[in-house]
């Protein structure tokens, strides 16, 4: 079909679509309101409990570092306490930039940038997200069982012997899905934004 | 006349337009409805810009395109739309067989375009010059020139199929 024909369907289109009644004044308005409403109920409730929880464990877990007495279940306890301190930060302002593109009337093209710079780095997040919490996985079950008085089966090298290289390979491949999985997609809209 | 009805007249006076963003950017009936409520709302939120700009008929297309961009990819798995008892978008007079195909054909094919390129197409149904279609977009006119024959040519290497859905 050539450019000039498709002009043509689509000037049959409009035609077509002009020719409807009018969007009653009531119905605008009462889309507007519901919107508005609908947008104000719509609270981000995974993100913010999520970030709530780490920081009452972070909080609980830096009460009770001085009671650690193993040296590295301090290291493991002081990393589980910056990853969920820094991790929910993160994540939440990388949603806040990609939510808080103004719509108005600015260029398409600009907006489009925009937007997709806000997507790279909300996916970056995620994708880092994904492999810091693998690596949290690791480091929180050592000091916890150390407070909750079970030193002695984490003092026994066959603990170390199986949890060491099974994190390590859970962590691998849990990096590996990740990074893959958020690939794909940071790719795509930085394609785009090399096309803009 | 009051700020609401001010902005309900040109809702009225753009409904047409309006739709035809929804039309672009929209894969199922749902999508498109949601998107009409989201360009209403989003027209209404900036509404005050609108009194305030030289061409309004560019800004109504900027934020047209510009809501459809962002709210897009924001609601893929659960749009935020409100229960209405009417329809809002329900355009439904009778087309000839042979025509609503190649209608149909034509909205598949845009679709398939990336966000950017999809309104540039629209804009060029719409009857804008490379010119026109520049201004609004925020791109250059030659940008536009070289976008369209790339749209062309992938509008071209298309056979004509039957559509699989009919939804509007």
């Amino acid at each position: 079909m050539e450019l000039e024909e498709m002009q043509s369907l689509w000037a049959d289109v409009s035609q077509k679509i002009e020719k409807q009644d009018k969007i009653q004044k009531e119905l605008v308005m009462e889309i507007t309101r519901q919107k508005f409403r609908s947008k104000l109920n719509h609270i981000r409730v995974t993100e913010t409990v999520g970030s709530i929880i780490c920081y009452i464990y972070a909080m609980y877990l830096l009460s009770k570092l001085s009671e650690l007495e193993l040296w590295y279940n301090q290291v493991f306890a002081m990393i589980t306490i910056l990853i969920m301190t820094i991790l929910p930060i993160a994540s939440l302002n990388a949603v806040k930039g990609m939510r808080s593109v103004k719509i108005d009337g600015e260029a398409p093209a600009k907006m489009l940038e925009k937007f997709e710079r806000s997507k790279v780095r909300f996916w970056k997040v995620q994708r880092y997200g994904m492999i810091f919490g693998a690596l949290l996985l690791v480091t929180v079950l050592p000091p916890i069982s150390e407070i909750n008085g079970s030193i002695e089966m984490i003092s026994k090298p066959l603990f170390w012997v199986i949890y060491l290289p099974g994190a390590i390979l859970f962590m691998y491949l849990f990096s590996r899905w990740a990074l893959g999985k958020y690939r794909k997609m940071i790719d795509a809209s930085e394609k785009l934004l090399s096309e803009l | 006349m009051s700020k609401e009805e001010e902005f309900v007249q040109m809702i009225q006076e753009n409904q047409g337009l309006i739709y035809k963003i929804t039309l672009i950017y929209s894969n199922d009936k749902e999508e498109q409805d949601d998107l009409y409520q989201e360009i209403v709302f989003q027209t209404w939120k900036s509404f005050d810009q609108f009194k305030k700009a030289s061409k309004p008929s560019t800004w109504l297309y900027r934020v047209g395109m510009n809501t459809a961009i962002t709210h897009i990819n924001q609601v893929k798995k659960k749009p935020l739309m409100v229960s209405l008892d009417h329809s809002i978008v329900n355009f439904s007079e009778e087309i000839d067989a042979e025509k609503e195909e190649k209608i149909q054909w034509l909205y598949t094919q845009i679709r398939k375009l990336n966000l950017l390129d999809r309104g540039i197409m629209f804009l060029f149904l719409e009857g804008k010059s490379h010119e026109e279609i520049g201004q609004i977009t925020g791109i250059s006119t030659s940008n536009v020139g070289t976008r369209m024959s790339r749209i062309k040519q992938k509008l071209k290497s298309e056979a004509t199929p039957k559509p699989t859905k009919v939804w509007n």
